[in-house]
């Protein structure tokens, strides 16, 4: 890595000095702030330098004599003074510049100024009504994140789970489970492809079609009420002031295939539907159905990875109209290599009442997963301005993610077995899946802003999206063999027995969720003894359809009429068959706890008042109602409860956010809201789902009594924006959740079996401390933030053991606290960050720390898996040539972090003769070890 | 000499002729349920009442017992199920068969073959019918005499909470506080476990079960909280187990306690494909469950009595209770008096299991036959491969009509009893071996002619499920 860096560090490396100098800083007349990257030119000789980051500029080596220097930044009004230079002087000249647009406020509909920049963002960071981080499209370009998720890594008390691409995937905000959050674009509400959850996967969204990423942390009345963790809202590219191009293009490449190939496999015979679908339901398939050819994988040597953009945008009659189009492409190579122990369902009873059970571990598993994502994003926005106060927009969204992943597996199945000196596997088998997948979001937004007569305004908002999951043809093909000790003295050698061919596994799954929605919102402006009024209300009114349906099929491999097993020859010439008039056939459609409907109306209505009190104290408080009606219909069958369900209830959800400004640059943030949960689809239908059981997944099952949860959020913070984009932030929060939902054992009317089933828990309290900071030294910056965030569940597990007195054996239900599934007590990020408007050079190194979480509760009191803490490194940078060219350079990565799991037990596998791969401590066993390796990408981007 | 040893054995004959002739036979009153079902029809949905003697059904999809419902099926009734139909016992069911008048419930679509089993090339080796799922509501299953052929059939979705999608059990039990009784009945062919037990009190005496499991899979499957006796089976071409016990999953304030006595095994345990190495033999005891296995006779098997061991590290089955307990059906794990017969090298090396798979603590017994205590001597290494190859074709149990030795590979096709016959002839080396120092389990199991088991006879004398003096299995 350092062979990188170095010519890159090299290029930091700037110093002159000259005797005569010119300097001083651009300033906002009104805010007083530094202004970056405004221009000063200076006459004659048309030198041009550019703002730093704390608003500062310098001319060097300036001879003596009369000059005029002038002073450009968008948005402002044009600037110039005449001064005189002498010998080794040292010219001090600052300048304030005029806003041209007035006060920038509204912040999704104006179109003047530069949104994209970071100091926009921070400008209404400071300026909003509630508490709220923004990342801006300057910090997402020159950060090295390609998709909306890992930027969102970044932001302040944000972490993220990551896929098996080591891209992240879902926000946890606040160490608040993802399902706590929502996901809106442009202020709307989209729904998931995601065949459980309602949260969205953000790897989905490519960043390039991002102007701004805005995360609430706090709740205003006219904000819908379900997200008690934040809300995250991606204001995409919005038309420009004028004619622009931009774009980028860029080339890649995953490290991890320089250790080895990646695996393709060819998608053209991969139905899109199961074969019941075609034929229709309850007509058997023939073998012939399920094609053999998308398990036939081939290497690919060096794969590079490529990634395009294009924004066109423009405006014309008069400015009226504004169009933009943008779209993305990207197309990457990615993977990685994972290590398993598999944990036993069963587990020995714990040696008295005051020891611990022992997880173990019959399998080890190591896995290569291939994956080609094609990321495809589109976005098109037309507006039309009638006036200054009234206009028209149109957005639509288009964003595909498709993945072609291939996962080798080899399982080991240990078992205890140990032989005449030979400890090890003695059956192993290998499996080859292949899997298609296909999601997608579409989603047009009409909406309109009208000030009908001065001081009484109304938006709205009309919305339809509908998201897509396809899984077609998920295929996985195994063969197993035994494994033999060669002696009867001291083993010294092994036999592996012949390949033989195991059932085949053919799986079609998709699910669509259509969303329609409609919001509205009034506006009037009024005064109370010369103190400003803003009152607002309004409703909205959405309906929700959602269809998943799963079908999995059985393939028998034929047994020749002298063999107790079929040979493995290879994936063609193994012959397989339909048995009997089952499911093997038939698919499982018919009975499968992945097929249902889910229907979801809600309305809300609400008032606001935002009352400003003088010139520092601000207070928007209100109530809103949303009314929930819930309905599903499950393919359980008739004899059992739950088969459907109707769920309606209401909720009164008060809020009150109240800003008190210490000074001009200080802010004191206080607010209270309260919020719901609402349980995701699948956590609702109760059937039992025992996929996998016994492999490394316990039996689920959903709960239709599950109530939904509310919230009481209670936030703290005091902020200060010293100048430029210094900014430091320190808050507090609290969140008393009723009725949470998490998983916990429950024995579901059946005696002997366990199932991990959602259920309410009582109360939870949720406490933390947040703080951001940003500070500029000329060039260089360093940004960094950190949330510590407690909470405290108890939840039922089981425990079982042996008394020693009379080897009596008990199995008892004990309540175990542990925080919140999936919340990490520690979140901090930092980032350097170098900025030279001279040279043209962007930098930033990015560090994400995420303590460690509970990544899968167990059925079993103290054998949680926890995910161990992590500490990912990215570094980016780029340079701009001229106002057109700019060559960027990204690495993800770079510590080739792993993700690794662990169980909280003595660990007996870390030494001696039972010793297990992967282990890498005696206090705790290692589990789960997965490395991504590093990624890089270069690229030019342009812009006209 | 010769004319003496014919007048001793005519006298003899006439003695036990005359003295069977001394036993009165009064029939049993046939008792009715609720009212009559009707066999006008093919059967769905709910039923309740009685199935009339003699009568042919036909059930057409899957039948639902309802919870305080019963339904009795007298003698003599033949039920042909079709389209893979179970039954879905929420309340009770009686099959009282007679062993004059047995009661068959089987799939029409399919005859029994004898010879030469290949499962995966059988017609029904995935199952024809379904089976006989019976819930937490469930008190009472009675079977007696009864065939139950070709069952297995996959369940299409779980009929209540705990089976599966894709569960392929004859018989699936799991109320821990209820009663299954099984006595005199026949087993043929099955794709999975024949009985599936999870808790309750279970008497399972006197049956024969042929082709169980297709290509895995155990006869008798209890686990977690089971407690009762498996005795008096035979168990022929079984892919996996003919008895088993675990405590798995362990819910259960109750370990699982089955006392398995008195059964044959015959040519158990080479089917297990899916899986390489052991579980696959006659007898196992494993994941904290306490057995009894005494007086078994154990023939042309894969592996002798398992007691599983188990690290806490890398184990997928863990130990059996071993240890001593105060209270509890069975006091402490035990077994001995166990007679093996072996064809080849292989077997004779698993007559004591060794460590082929996974850990075992069987200890070699100076009670069996042979008596593996001496063969192994003190410096046994335990769970390590020892050579049986003087062990081979020793101790012949001298059945009346099944030939011994087996051609080779005939342990593994065999499946099914055909027309031999597994009682041992009187000079047989296990009559008169087995012990009588244990007593069967008792607790929970209702004495009834009809609604209950009809008795719990104790251990034999003879080694084995037929008995020389006429007691045991009735087949």
């Amino acid at each position: 890595m350092l062979k990188l860096f170095t010519p890159i560090l090299l290029l930091f490396i700037f110093s002159s000095s000259y005797s005569s100098t010119i300097s001083g800083y651009v300033y906002d007349k009104n805010e007083k702030e530094q202004l970056v990257g405004a221009t000063v030119q200076l006459e004659p000789g048309n030198l041009k330098v550019i703002t730093s980051l704390n608003g500062k500029y310098t001319f060097n080596n300036v001879s003596p004599g009369k000059y005029i220097l002038k002073v450009s930044y968008i948005g402002y009004e044009n600037l110039q003074t005449a001064i005189e230079v002498k010998a080794d002087d040292n010219l001090k000249q600052n300048f304030y510049l005029v806003s041209s647009t007035g006060l920038l406020k509204d912040v999704v509909i104006s179109s003047k100024g530069n949104k994209e920049s970071d100091k926009y963002a921070a400008r209404i960071e400071q300026r909003a009504d509630n508490l709220v981080n923004i990342v801006s499209a300057n910090s997402i370009s020159i950060s090295p994140d390609i998709t909306v998720a890992n930027v969102m890594a970044r932001v302040s008390g944000v972490s993220v789970e990551r896929g098996n691409t080591g891209d992240g995937q879902y926000v946890i905000i606040r160490g608040m489970d993802p399902r706590y959050s929502t996901t809106l674009i442009n202020g709307v509400k989209v729904p998931s492809p995601d065949n459980k959850q309602r949260y969205l996967p953000l790897d989905i969204f490519p960043a390039d079609l991002v102007e701004r990423i805005e995360v609430y942390k706090s709740l205003t009345p006219s904000m819908e009420g379900d997200a008690s963790g934040g809300v995250v809202n991606m204001l995409m590219k919005t038309a420009p002031g004028g004619l622009r191009l931009e774009g980028n293009a860029g080339i890649g490449y995953s490290q991890l295939f320089s250790l080895r190939p990646f695996e393709s496999y060819s998608t053209s015979t991969v139905n899109s539907k199961s074969p019941a679908e075609i034929t229709g339901l309850g007509i058997p398939a023939t073998i012939s159905d399920f094609p053999y050819q998308n398990l036939i994988t081939s290497p690919i040597k060096t794969p590079i990875n490529s990634n395009f953009s294009l924004t066109i945008g423009d405006r014309f009659l008069d400015k009226k109209l504004g169009l933009i189009f943008s779209g993305t492409y990207q197309n990457t190579y990615a993977g990685n290599n994972t290590s398993r122990l598999v944990e036993n369902a069963t587990l020995t009873p714990a040696a008295s009442p005051t020891s611990q059970m022992l997880q173990v571990f019959p399998d080890y598993l190591s896995r290569q997963y291939s994956s080609l994502t094609g990321r495809l994003g589109m976005i098109s926005t037309v507006d039309y301005k009638f006036d200054a106060n009234n206009y028209i927009s149109l957005f639509g969204t288009y964003l595909q993610l498709n993945e072609n992943r291939e996962r080798y597996t080899n399982d080991l199945l240990l078992g205890d077995y140990s032989y005449h000196g030979y400890v090890g596997g003695f059956e192993q088998s290998f499996e080859t899946e292949t899997r298609t997948s296909k999601s997608s979001i579409y989603s047009l937004i009409l909406s309109g802003n009208d000030k009908i007569a001065e001081p009484f305004s109304v938006d709205w908002i009309l919305s339809s999206s509908d998201a897509k999951q396809e899984l077609p043809d998920i295929a996985a093909f195994k063969t197993i063999q035994g494994i033999n000790p060669n002696t009867s003295g001291t083993a010294t050698s092994l036999t592996y027995t012949p390949l033989q061919v195991r059932p085949e596994s053919r799986q079609w799954e998709h699910n669509t969720d259509k969303d329609l929605s409609g919001y509205i919102n009034f506006h009037f402006k009024t005064s109370i003894s010369k103190n400003k009024l803003d009152i607002n209300f309004g409703g909205m009114y959405r309906r929700k359809k959602r269809d998943n349906f799963d079908n999995i099929y059985s393939l028998n491999p034929i047994v020749p009429a002298d063999a107790s097993y079929q040979e493995y020859v290879s994936i063609p010439a193994s012959q397989f068959q339909l048995s009997g008039t089952g499911s093997d056939p038939l698919g499982n459609a018919a009975s499968n706890p992945g097929v249902y409907t889910f229907n979801e109306n809600v309305w809300a209505a609400y008032g606001e008042f935002k009352y400003f009190i003088g010139q520092r104290f601000d207070i928007i408080f209100g109530l809103r109602y949303e009314n929930t009606e819930q309905s599903y219909v499950s393919s359980l069958p008739v004899y059992l409860p739950g088969k459907t369900a109707d769920i309606p209830y209401d909720d009164f959800l008060p809020s009150i956010n109240a800003k008190y400004a210490l000074s001009a640059k200080a802010n004191l943030r206080a607010s209270y809201f309260k919020s719901i949960l609402r349980p995701a689809y699948a956590d609702l239908v109760p059937y039992a789902d025992n996929t996998g059981f016994a492999q490394d997944n316990f039996p689920t099952e959903g709960n239709p009594n599950l109530k939904h949860s509310q919230i009481d959020n209670y936030d703290f913070r005091y902020e200060i924006f010293p100048n430029g984009l210094d900014q430091y932030m320190i808050g507090g929060f609290y969140k008393n959740i009723v009725n949470p939902i998490e998983y916990g054992v429950v024995t579901t009317g059946f005696a002997a079996g366990y199932t991990l089933s959602p259920a309410n828990y009582g109360t939870a309290h949720n406490y933390g401390i947040e703080a951001v900071f940003r500070k500029y030294f000329g060039s260089i910056g360093i940004s960094g933030n950190y949330t510590y965030t407690h909470s405290l569940i108890n939840s039922s597990k089981i425990f079982q053991y042996r008394d020693p007195s009379d080897n009596s054996y008990h199995s008892i239900n004990v309540n175990q606290p542990r925080p919140l599934q999936g919340q990490a007590a520690n979140v901090a990020n930092v980032s350097l960050l170098y900025k030279n408007a001279k040279n043209g050079i962007d930098a930033q190194l990015a560090l994400v720390y995420t303590g460690e979480r509970i990544d899968l509760l167990s059925l079993y009191k103290d054998l949680d898996n926890w995910e161990r803490p992590t500490t990912n490194l990215d570094f980016s940078a780029q340079k701009q040539f001229n106002k057109h060219f700019t060559l960027y350079i990204k690495v993800n990565n770079i510590l080739n972090t792993p993700y690794e799991l662990i169980v909280k037990q003595p660990n007996q596998a870390y030494s001696g003769i039972n010793k297990l791969p992967i282990q890498e401590s005696p206090n705790y066993a290692t589990i789960e070890n997965d490395k991504y390796y590093a990624r890089y990408l270069m690229g030019l981007k342009f812009k006209f | 000499m010769k004319h003496l040893r014919t007048i001793f054995y005519l006298f003899t004959v006439v003695a036990i002729a005359s003295c069977s002739k001394k036993s009165t036979t009064v029939s049993a009153p046939q008792i009715q349920v609720g009212k009559a079902i009707s066999s006008a029809t093919p059967l769905s949905g709910s039923i309740k009442g009685t199935m009339l003697a003699n009568t042919t059904y036909t059930i057409s999809g899957d039948v639902t017992i309802n919870a305080g419902d019963t339904v009795l099926i007298q003698k003599g009734v033949k039920v042909n199920v079709t389209n893979g139909a179970n039954f879905i016992v929420n309340g009770i069911l009686i099959s009282l068969g007679t062993k004059d008048a047995p009661v068959t419930i089987t799939d029409p679509r399919y005859t029994k073959t004898p010879g030469s089993y290949t499962p995966t090339a059988a017609a029904a080796w995935n199952g024809g019918w379904g089976g006989i799922y019976c819930s937490t509501t469930c008190p009472l299953l009675v079977i007696k005499w009864t065939h139950l052929d070709f069952g297995g059939a996959a369940l299409a979705a779980p009929p209540f909470t705990g089976p599966s999608t894709g569960d392929q059990y004859v018989i699936y039990w799991q109320n821990p506080n209820g009663l299954f009784v099984m006595e005199d009945s026949w087993m043929y062919q099955s794709p999975d476990d024949a009985v599936r037990f999870y808790g309750g009190y279970v008497n399972i005496m006197r049956n024969t079960l042929e082709k169980m499991g297709g290509t895995g899979g155990d006869g008798f499957n209890a686990k977690g909280g089971t407690v009762g006796n498996m005795a008096y089976n035979l168990i022929i071409g079984g892919a996996t187990n003919g008895t088993k016990s675990a405590n798995d999953p362990g819910t259960q304030a109750t370990q699982t306690q089955i006392a398995m006595y008195n059964n044959t095994y015959v040519n158990d345990g080479f089917r297990n494909t899916g899986t390489y190495g052991a579980r696959s033999g006659s007898i196992e005891v494993e994941n904290n469950s306490r057995a009894l296995a005494y007086n078994n006779l154990i023939v042309d098997c894969n592996f002798g009595v398992r007691i599983a061991g188990g690290n806490n590290v890398t184990a997928k089955v863990y130990l059996a209770d071993t240890l001593a307990h105060t209270t509890g059906a069975i006091l402490q794990t035990a077994y001995g008096y166990n007679f093996y017969y072996v064809d080849n090298v292989a077997q004779a090396n698993q007559i004591v299991p060794t460590n082929i798979a996974q850990a075992v603590v069987t200890h070699p017994k100076s009670t069996d036959i042979p008596n593996m205590a001496a063969f192994l001597g003190s410096t046994y290494t335990f769970g390590f491969a020892y050579d049986g190859t003087s062990l081979v074709g020793k101790n012949n149990p001298m059945f009346v009509n099944f030939p011994l030795p087996q051609t080779s590979g005939n342990w593994i096709t065999q499946a099914s009893v055909d027309g031999y016959d597994f009682h041992l002839q009187s000079g047989s080396p296990a009559v008169g071996k087995a012990t009588q120092s244990f007593q069967p389990i008792t607790a929970g199991i209702k004495i009834d002619p009809n609604f209950g088991a009809t008795s719990i006879p104790g251990p034999g004398k003879d080694i084995g499920c037929y008995q020389t003096d006429g007691t045991g299995n009735q087949h």
